[in-house]
């Protein structure tokens, strides 16, 4: 991809400066068009992925090509479609798409409609080639309504867009191929959903469609590559209910290929490390203390990108650095997305022409984007999973088979012995898989609607073609049909109000939509992405910087000061939905996004407990751990380190509280769901109130005293039964219903099944107050509407994807078996701590209200 | 029903844990923001929301009036929440209210009955205008800007200048007053533990009572245990205090 955007860019000169391009009769007058001919006309050798791929293209297959970022698979995967449209151009119908290329990516469809030009205008060829994202201009879409190009590029949402069109089936009865880029990224998020429902839609519609997805490094490439494909009628995925089913995609259906690229990109993975342990920080993630270091290393001669883990720790960084350096102001810059899209292209631009030298960036630089003069990757703090690491280190070096060499910072101290462990894992290639979505019915309701837009649906054949899909291969009829009630009267609890009714069953007993207003509301909503609760930022008369979260801007007097964009602001006053700053001097406020903090990854985990079990047999062989030895031996010498079998368990008192300390080593997303159930089973025996918190390695659960009786004690109560996965399910909904997890995650469900909108014709809703509505309408629905399977799946949602589902489910198994290595530390240890420093105010309570009540006034009382 | 008594300089009031003040010598059950047809009004405006909390307002006012006694009901401002809420079925549902419950129902205006000028007649409400009085206490909608002021922090209802304010002075010399408006919520934590429930605000120094929501479905502004008022919390059914206070005694 890489060596084709370069030349997409320098076509023109290309073609003047090249005449055996140009003039090679083979090429120009043989009417079939060649991949390998052209290759060889540029002067390039494939790789033997391409060839396989083209191969496999022309043999009617499907698949998924599977190779590392910057190595040539837009190629693999357009030109075997390229040359069967220019072979068979005369046996179409001419008017609709007959490629269509697929990129979660908006902001690179036009680098790749560039690469997907390229061969045709060198060529003649005659085929049509455009893009259709929601940046498309008015013109350009007035063209396409009249004729689609032959090859298209577009995003998820907009081909969901042209499937809701009322001339779908024209326009799209005619494709041969579809190409999803990024598969690896789009698979286990609901944008995957919505692309796996139109593929369903378009096989329907041109059954002889083939499809190819385009993937980074995965470890279950193969289900990948059948999720992608479909899984026929009757196509089995794994289907148990509850925790644990995040099963492989069944062998059912049409069989799907998978083309390895095999391009070694050597990977190095280095660390700033620190002059001593001593005074490095134990928690945290900020990990300014690198600061100075890192200064010494950074040289705006070697173009070097700076990835941190959230958009606050960027912010800081970026801050930090721009104090220090202030002659580095014109080459410094800083990417995330809560910035303007303007503000993010000129980023990348800069990037690209290498005008900029520094570039502070989250995971919104993970993909997309070439930036060939990137020579240098920087990972601030833990990098939390292997896959990532391995794709921001392929962000310097785009050249294929080119070395990369990533440097990683730690924060504090125990991500010594993560970068050591994430080498390991590196070196042995142990990688994260990804999983598809299972029936997520709010994407479901979203798809119906889409149907009944885009020329109506019979019941039993949309039924017939969802099901053909990955993620609702084993859909029950029922609930099928309680998605169709849910758009057609708005189900039980909204029956009574017309603006629910968004489709209408005619006579023939097809459905379609109800309104023109319902088609209008659905086109604007349509898509899984949702907004944060939100509100923009701009300069005070000038333009828009990006956007923060309300509750951040809530908290702020007029004249406070904040980093935000690379700049230090003052907030002047909210206004039009807008919050209005202008420049200041200092500042020591960074705004805070809810975003995702990574959870470590399976792998990652894996990798850690190796690198502990060797400090426990006295092994540091790494730069890193020989660093932490002198903290690893102070666990020991408290407490323990666990063997690879065993899980520890610290029991201490201290003057707050008793304390439980417990070590799963399964990632904070695992370690929250287990927390609150542990937290539940332990309340059940006596009502108590535990503050709870968890961090990557574990967890601990603090019972304080209450003022009444003994002090809560442990001891008793840590063994097999307390892990059972008897009734887990149940008891993680009851802690989970304690607790705020599911009405949050009821809040995208909400708004992706259309009950609350993200944006009206003419005015676009506040994020807050949609959180407001769909908060007040989970609550609303529980009560008087329990059965209601939007809430069954926003329960689902957190068992499975909060929780990690599978993993928490193993990690319980883990721990019911044992064995568990029981100590009695006299203080909190060097892992524990971490978890007392970073306690969040998470609480669950099995105390009634005014238990609760009565226990604080008692306290208060006692003071 | 554990309620809590409380006197008023003389005058014998009830907090009761249904969200009402009852006072004794009247025999009036006295309420504030019963927001009634608020679901209907966030579903005119795209948020869906169901029946059942209208239902359970008048279901809890009804039980209330006829546990106490009470001979007249005091509706201490918004008793509706906006004219759009109230469609057919609201008007049906107030209506077969009435036909169980014919107490006279005396309605102070507060912010959001400005919006609904006219209530149908077959409520039978009687406006008495936004200042009321009844044995020698007052009802006003919204209390003197102080009270939310001194400890309380502001959630996200607007106490704004009402007409109340220029009255406060006043106020502090004569008898007692009794408002809404707030929406109060005591909100306590200590360690671990944390609890946010409606409450009363019994102000000594103020001489003025503030009534929690008698609708479940609002927000209110929060209050920490102060010195300068009592708070009464309600916590399953029974009403708890007085938290705080003491300045005035």
């Amino acid at each position: 991809m890489a060596r084709a955007r370069r030349n997409a860019a320098a076509q023109g000169a290309a073609k003047a400066r090249d005449p055996a391009a140009a003039h090679d009769p083979a090429a120009v007058h043989d009417p079939a068009f060649s991949p390998e001919r052209w290759f060889a006309a540029r002067g390039w050798t494939p790789h033997a992925f391409q060839r396989e791929a083209w191969a496999r293209f022309a043999a009617g297959e499907s698949g998924l090509v599977h190779v590392p970022t910057g190595s040539g698979k837009t190629y693999a995967a357009y030109l075997g479609p390229l040359a069967d449209i220019v072979a068979e151009r005369g046996a179409r119908p001419s008017s609709g798409v007959a490629v269509l290329y697929i990129t979660p990516l908006r902001a690179v469809a036009r680098d790749i409609e560039l690469a997907l030009r390229l061969p045709v205008e060198e060529l003649g060829l005659p085929v049509t080639v455009g893009a259709r994202t929601g940046d498309t201009e008015a013109r350009e879409r007035a063209r396409q309504r009249e004729r689609l190009p032959d090859v298209l590029v577009t995003t998820p949402e907009s081909l969901t867009l042209m499937i809701a069109g009322d001339r779908a089936a024209e326009q799209l009865a005619g494709v041969r191929a579809v190409i999803v880029d990024e598969w690896h990224e789009l698979l286990s998020s609901k944008r995957g959903v919505q692309v796996e429902l139109a593929l369903a839609r378009l096989r329907a519609l041109a059954p002889a469609m083939r499809t190819w997805g385009l993937s980074a490094t995965i470890a279950n490439v193969e289900d990948a590559a059948r999720v992608l494909v479909g899984v026929g009628a009757d196509g089995g995925v794994g289907a148990d209910d509850g925790v644990g089913a995040d099963g492989g995609v069944g062998a059912a259906g049409p069989r799907a290929s998978v083309v390895h690229a095999d391009i070694p990109r050597p990977i190095e993975v280095r660390s700033l490390l620190p002059d001593s342990v001593e005074r490095f920080p134990w928690a945290g993630h900020l990990g300014l203390t690198m600061m100075k270091p890192l200064l010494a290393w950074l040289d705006p001669a070697v173009p070097t990108l700076v990835f941190t883990n959230t958009r606050s720790q960027a912010e800081r960084w970026h801050a930090a650095i721009s104090w220090e350096r202030p002659e580095w102001a014109g080459v410094l810059a800083i990417h995330h997305g809560s910035l303007e899209r303007e503000e993010r292209e000129r980023v990348e631009a800069g990037l690209k022409d290498g005008s900029l030298r520094i570039v502070v960036a989250t995971s919104s630089l993970d993909l997309g984007v070439d930036f060939s003069p990137v020579e240098r990757v920087v990972q601030i703090g833990s990098p939390k999973g292997i896959a990532r690491l391995i794709q921001r280190a392929g962000r310097s070096g785009h050249r294929p088979g080119a070395r990369c060499e990533v440097l990683c910072v730690p924060t504090h101290a125990l991500e010594l012995v993560e970068i050591a462990s994430a080498r390991d894992a590196v070196a042995r290639r142990e990688i994260e898989e990804r999983h598809g979505w299972r029936a997520p019915l709010d994407c479901l309701v979203q798809h119906i609607v889409t149907r009944a837009l885009g020329g109506g649906f019979a019941a039993d054949a949309l039924f017939d073609e969802v099901r053909t899909t990955a993620a609702f291969a084993t859909l029950a009829r029922a609930d099928f049909d309680w998605c169709v009630e849910l758009a057609l009267t708005g189900g039980r609890t909204l029956s009574a109000y017309p603006q629910y009714h968004r489709i209408a069953r005619g006579d023939d007993g097809r459905f379609t939509i109800a309104t023109r207003r319902a088609a209008q509301l659905h086109r604007l909503n349509i898509g899984t992405i949702s907004a944060d609760a939100s509100i923009s930022v701009a300069m005070v008369g000038g333009r828009r910087l990006g956007s923060i979260e309300e509750g951040f801007i809530a908290r702020l007097a007029p004249g406070d000061a904040f980093h935000f964009a690379g700049q230090v602001v003052e907030f002047v006053r909210v206004r039009d939905m807008t919050a209005w700053v202008r420049r200041a001097s200092r500042a020591d406020l960074v705004p805070r996004w809810n975003g995702a903090r990574f959870p470590l990854s399976t792998a990652l985990a894996a990798a850690v407990r190796r690198t502990l079990d060797e400090a426990r047999r006295g092994i540091f062989r790494e730069p890193e751990t020989r660093l932490a030895e002198p903290i690893l031996r102070e666990q020991m010498e408290l407490s323990a380190l666990p063997a690879p079998d065993e899980t520890l368990v610290e029991l201490c008192r201290t003057r707050d509280g008793s304390h439980l300390f417990l070590y799963p080593f399964a990632g904070r997303l695992v370690h929250e769901g287990l927390a609150v159930l542990l937290a539940l089973r332990l309340a059940r025996t006596r009502p108590a109130t535990f503050a709870v918190s968890m961090n990557d390695y574990g967890i601990e659960l603090m019972a304080e005293h209450s003022g009444e009786g003994e002090p809560f004690d442990f001891a008793p109560l840590v063994g097999p039964a307390l892990f059972s996965r008897d009734a887990v399910v149940a008891d993680l909904l009851e802690a989970v219903n304690l607790g705020e997890l599911s009405r949050r995650q009821f809040r995208d469900i909400a708004r992706v099944a259309g009950l609350v909108f993200q944006k009206y014709p003419g005015a676009e809703r506040s994020g807050r107050q949609v959180q407001a509505g769909a908060g007040l309408v989970f609550d609303v629905l529980r009560e008087f509407d329990p059965a209601n399977l939007l809430l069954r799946q926003a329960e689902r949602e957190v068992l499975e994807r909060q929780f990690e589902g599978g993993r928490l489910a193993a990690t319980l198994a883990g721990l019911e078996r044992g064995p568990l290595r029981i100590t009695h530390p006299r203080r909190p240890t060097p892992l524990g701590l971490p978890l007392v420093a970073d306690r969040l105010g998470t609480t669950l309570s099995t105390e009634g209200v005014l238990a609760r009540l009565q226990a604080i006034l008692r306290g208060a009382g006692a003071e | 029903m554990p309620s809590a008594q409380v006197s008023l300089d003389g005058v014998d009031a009830e907090l009761m844990p249904e969200r009402a003040l009852f006072l004794r010598a009247e025999r009036a059950l006295v309420v504030a923001d019963l927001h009634f047809g608020k679901s209907e009004s966030y579903r005119q405006f795209g948020v869906p929301s169901a029946d059942g909390i209208d239902e359970e307002t008048l279901e809890r006012l009804g039980r209330a009036a006829m546990r106490a006694g009470a001979k007249v009901i005091v509706v201490v401002g918004d008793l509706t929440h906006h004219a759009d809420g109230i469609g057919e079925a609201e008007m049906e549902r107030f209506a077969r209210f009435r036909e169980r419950i014919a107490l006279p129902i005396r309605l102070v205006e507060g912010n959001h009955d400005r919006g609904a000028r006219t209530l149908p007649p077959e409520w039978c409400i009687d406006r008495v205008g936004v200042r009321f009085a009844l044995g020698g206490v007052r009802f006003v909608h919204e209390p003197p800007d102080e009270i939310a002021g001194g400890g309380g922090s502001r959630g996200n209802a607007g106490a704004g200048a009402g007409p109340a304010s220029s009255a406060s002075a006043s106020r502090l010399a004569a008898g007692w007053t009794v408002s809404g408006h707030l929406h109060p919520m005591l909100s306590v934590a200590r360690g671990a533990r944390s609890v946010e429930v409606p409450a009363f605000v019994v102000d000594r120094v103020r001489r003025c009572v503030v009534l929690p929501a008698f609708s479940k479905f609002t927000r209110g502004v929060r209050f920490e245990p102060r010195a300068d008022a009592e708070l009464f919390a309600i916590a399953e059914g029974a009403v708890v205090g007085p938290i705080g206070g003491g300045a005035a005694s």
